[in-house]
């Protein structure tokens, strides 16, 4: 224990010797850490947030087009619908044994850029949401807005608002149907927060009254429809009687109809491969700059070693063993490692706020940077690990050079 | 006796392939007895140094420092020893550039394990002069001043010994004069026996027990 104090006091005293070498190395092994742990949160985040979108949806039936986008416009509510799908032609779909629960989306309409979602209570019990203040929706025209949407647009029970047309802020508003609101729902940690409810009906109250001209850049317009009242949704999301529903049902969807059918879980899996090849761009570069960190220790101990070897020597002669010798070296490799973690955790948490909140801004994923993920202790382990084996060959050749050859060189 | 050396055979290497550097049948120091290792350069003095320090093992021979085989003690038993028991002063290696001289001595008593005592610290430099230099670096000191930092950090641990290898033989002659009066001066002080080792024959007629080696072989 005294010999461990000692090479500590040693060790601190050898580093503050060499401020400069001392800095880049805790700098290098820092951005190493701190950009991996930035990475590890956004995406742990991304991931879970996906996983809690994706719960309860095996498949979604929508209008022809990219797989992918169908995913991404109905689901995570982020990319622009693929186009609208009948009712009449899907409704003997959603009708087979196979389908547990089929909740439709009809999109197109937005308000301050939050969508309108219009659907049935299912997709409140879809994501288990419950209304905080008010009531559900039961007429036309009544909705209940997301937790988030409440704080951002201040709106409250009983006020009224248009709805404008598209999904940007843009579009021309539908001043002649005012929504009211009715209710506000209780924080969910998924899309829904994010989203203004109401039924499908005031979706097609709203558009039937519309005229051809303003056919341009609707979103939810299926041209051909558009002169007679077709009862039309985006999206149905469905939910399985049985996993073995996954074997047939996507391509009797697929074959048998104008629609397409995607299942989220394949989806988000090809989202994350492509997003990989970026990700594992950066991961390898902050691998790297550990890698070039824990190079940095080795080659600064080396280096100290030559010029310092007087110096172990004389601790041999004051009484030390070769163990507390050994020791100084290890103690510094490891008092360098701590630093870079440290460095690395606050720099990464900070990078990960950062980027949430540029990610979060476009893409509306709420992503923090003040919270704590279980892989950061692996990374934070495998630094500091990386630290001590960079020390590793310097204290053996600590431990194994003899004393009295060095004392005695002339 | 302080020291009793017996049939000793001392040099490199292991099993048949040894060359012998020193060979010594017999060599008693009474305590307070200082004596000074006189011979030229590759005599083997310094390998007797090395042996007398704990540093080195004898090939052959029995070392009894205090009554104590030291040839016989483990590597860490002989750190130990050497810590508490031995204060070295080498020609080269004076003091660790990192820390203060007051850190130095510090570190002297920490790796020896004896009780921190910086009243002993203080009291040391202001013997030997030094007050005022007890927060400076080494680098910061003159070589004279130097070296008696190394000559405090020798006798802080009150050793048996004082075991001192070449301590004149780089300095002219009025400070390898007062060198040599220190070390006499903190040997008695410290009721510790003085072992010089050097090929420097100005200090001679300083030493009344003086072993010759190189002359046999």
């Amino acid at each position: 224990m005294k010999s461990l104090i000692t090479a500590c006091s040693l060790a601190s005293a050898y580093l503050r010797e060499r401020p400069l070498a001392t800095f880049l190395n805790i700098v290098l092994l820092g951005l190493g850490v701190g950009t991996i742990i930035a990475l590890v949160l956004t995406l742990t985040q991304a991931e879970e947030r996906m996983e809690r979108d994706t719960a309860g949806i095996d498949l979604v039936i929508g209008a022809k087009g990219s797989p992918l986008q169908l995913i991404l416009s109905s689901v995570f509510q982020v990319d622009i619908p693929t186009g609208n799908i009948p009712i009449s032609e899907a409704a003997p779909i959603i009708a087979l044994p196979q389908v547990k629960r089929a909740v439709p989306l009809a999109l197109g309409d937005s308000y301050k850029t939050f969508r309108i979602v219009g659907t049935t209570t299912d997709y409140l019990n879809l994501y288990g949401a419950t209304v905080q203040t008010g009531t559900v929706w039961s007429k036309p025209l009544e909705a209940v807005v997301g937790a988030e949407v409440a704080k951002a647009t201040q709106l409250a029970l009983g006020q009224s608002f248009a709805g404008a047309h598209g999904l940007s802020d843009s579009g021309s508003a539908h001043a002649d149907h005012p929504y009211q609101v009715v209710g506000i729902l209780a924080p969910t940690g998924t899309v829904i927060d994010r989203l203004i409810l109401t039924g499908l009906e005031s979706i097609w109250l709203v558009h039937d009254h519309e005229g051809e001209a303003t056919d341009a850049g609707h979103n939810n317009a299926s041209k051909a429809d558009q002169h007679q009242p077709a009862r039309e949704v985006t999206a149905y999301l469905i939910e399985y009687a049985t996993p073995l529903a996954a074997a047939s049902f996507p391509r009797r969807v697929n074959s048998s109809s104008s629609m397409q059918a995607a299942a989220p879980a394949m989806e988000t899996a090809r989202l994350f491969s492509l997003i990989g090849v970026g990700v594992t761009a950066l991961k390898v570069f902050a691998a790297i700059m550990m890698v070039c960190a824990g190079l940095g220790i080795f080659i600064g101990l080396m280096n100290s070693l030559n010029d310092r070897q007087a110096d172990l020597a004389l601790l041999r002669m004051l009484g030390a063993s070769r163990g507390t010798v050994c020791l100084t070296i290890v103690a510094q490799g490891f008092a360098l490692g701590l630093a870079g973690v440290i460095l690395g955790a606050v720099l990464g948490h900070i990078g990960g706020e950062w980027m949430g909140q540029a990610i979060g801004k476009t893409h509306r994923i709420p992503l923090t940077g003040w919270t704590w993920v279980r892989d950061e202790w692996w990374i934070m382990g495998a630094a500091l690990g990386l630290s001590v084996v960079a020390a590793l060959f310097p204290a053996w050749r600590t431990y194994r050079d003899a004393v009295p050859e060095t004392l005695s060189r002339d | 006796m302080l020291i009793q050396i017996t049939g000793l055979k001392a040099g490199y290497g292991k099993g048949a392939s040894t060359s012998t550097v020193l060979a010594l049948d017999s060599l008693t120091i009474a305590a307070g007895q200082h004596t000074l290792l006189l011979g030229p350069s590759g005599c083997g003095k310094t390998t007797l140094l090395n042996i007398l320090a704990c540093l080195a093992r004898p090939l052959t021979g029995e070392v009894a420092i205090d009554s104590v085989r030291v040839d016989l003690l483990s590597e860490f038993q002989r750190d130990h020893f050497r810590g508490q028991k031995i204060g070295l002063v080498m020609q080269r290696l004076h003091l660790i550039a990192a820390l203060s001289v007051r850190a130095n001595l510090l570190l002297a008593q920490r790796l020896a394990e004896v009780a921190h005592d910086d009243s002993r610290i203080i009291t040391i430099l202001g013997k030997l002069g030094l007050t005022h230099k007890a927060k400076s670096y080494p680098r910061q000191l003159s070589q004279g001043e130097a070296q008696r930092v190394a000559i405090a950090r020798a006798v802080l641990n009150k050793p048996l010994m004082i075991l001192a290898d070449e301590p004149t033989s780089a300095l002219d002659d009025a400070n390898a004069e007062a060198a040599i009066s220190l070390l006499f001066a903190q040997a008695e002080e410290h009721g510790a026996t003085l072992i010089v080792a050097t090929h420097d024959a100005r200090i001679k007629s300083r030493f009344a027990h003086i072993v010759e080696l190189g002359k046999s072989s």
